[in-house]
């Protein structure tokens, strides 16, 4: 387990780690199974906030969650660049931060904007690739004790597990032609947008305040700054 | 105003009849129909724009922050997700089975947008327009009874 940041984040990037993601994966529909665990990693480590974060493109999206604000229930998603656990996945090692604000490597948004303080992710792999953390987060420093922090593990193990088989229903061809790239990014590029509309529809509905929809916006900055998808 | 918003509905409504279509068709008839959908959509997109520029034009003359910050948001989250659905149009997978279950996604991501415009960009978008129209009425009557109180006509 490790507390350094790593410096080299091109994994982040890599061509087969992002061809994993599909449909079953980025799916918004919650799942019960994934739920379970996120449910039983806050209980064990008394931390509010528990996740499974898949690190794609451009954003982390948190397939299961459990005490998150509602502008993220909204989005289920923050920019990655402003993520923890890109680092849990740059590294594909566990994570563990006491206090986030005496981490000057950090980046700053989500503790400025949520508050942010404790932290410990461990890796989630899908076909043998890292794709995202298993994580649970506490706006007051806190450090877990080994034996919680075993359970954790073996909650991720179980996350993993179900993830592949989730990925399975549709497994990412082997080798991809050019036009399937291209469609592959199209796809993409459309659902990491699709956060951004969710926090729309949810304001529009009237069940998020325009304080929470800003600061939804806010935490997707780096998607809707651009204005534009990436080009094809 | 109130017209190029009707329009604006009747083109939701033959999106929407398009993307029934869609759901229903088979692998053949899929392509056609999305590439039909395609140029409904970039149509109707035009015209939205063309609609956003005229009511964002009207809140800077009135200086109405509050609406130009909302309609500011909302344009800008609807740009991200057309443009991500323009790469989808333009970008086919040529694997029908995976086009077909990608294709949910973005029918999920269409009829979302339009229901944002017809529940909240659409209304702010008449509320403005008539405030700024009534904001004008006064100003215009103000002027013509300063002017008659001047002497003039």
């Amino acid at each position: 387990m490790s507390t350094r940041l790593p410096s080299d984040l091109s994994l982040l990037d890599d061509r087969a780690r992002l061809s994993t993601f599909d449909s079953p994966l980025l799916e918004r529909t919650p799942d019960p199974e994934l739920q379970a665990l996120v449910t039983e990693a806050a209980q064990v480590t008394g931390f509010p906030i528990a996740l499974v974060s898949l690190v794609v493109q451009r954003i982390q999206f948190f397939r299961a969650q459990v005490g998150l604000p509602p502008d993220l229930v909204a989005a289920l998603a923050t920019d990655r660049c402003s993520s923890f656990c890109q680092f849990v996945v740059a590294s594909e090692q566990s994570l563990l931060i006491e206090d986030a604000t005496r981490e000057p490597g950090l980046p700053r948004d989500l503790v400025e904007r949520y508050g942010i303080r404790a932290y410990a992710g461990f890796p989630l792999r899908v076909m043998g690739r890292t794709v995202g953390s298993f994580c649970v987060i506490d706006a007051k420093p806190g450090r877990l004790e080994g034996a919680v922090l075993g359970h954790l593990k073996a909650l991720a193990r179980k996350a993993s597990a179900r993830l592949e088989m989730l990925a399975y229903q549709q497994p990412p061809p082997v080798l991809l032609s050019e036009s399937e790239e291209k469609a592959q990014r199209a796809w993409m590029a459309l659902v990491e947008a699709q956060p951004l509309l969710s926090l729309s529809e949810q304001f529009a509905r009237g069940r998020l305040s325009f304080e929470e929809f800003q600061r939804g916006l806010g935490a997707l900055a780096g998607l809707a700054g651009s204005g534009e998808s990436p080009s094809f | 105003m109130l017209n190029r918003v009707e329009t604006l509905k009747k083109d939701h409504e033959r999106l929407r009849v398009l993307l029934r279509a869609c759901d229903g068709a088979s692998s053949t008839e899929l392509r056609g129909l999305l590439r039909q959908l395609h140029d409904c959509f970039l149509l109707h997109q035009r015209a939205k724009e063309q609609l956003y520029d005229t009511v964002v034009a009207t809140c800077r003359e009135v200086q109405d922050s509050t609406t130009l910050t909302l309609l500011n948001v909302f344009r800008t989250n609807q740009r991200v997700m057309s443009n991500a659905v323009h790469g989808f149009f333009v970008h086919l997978d040529p694997d029908s089975e995976r086009l077909r279950k990608r294709f949910r996604a973005v029918a999920d991501a269409l009829r979302s947008l339009m229901d944002i415009e017809e529940k909240s960009v659409f209304p702010l978008c008449l509320r403005q327009h008539s405030r700024s129209s009534s904001a004008l009425t006064m100003d215009s009557q103000f002027f013509s009874a300063s002017s008659r109180r001047a002497g003039g006509r």
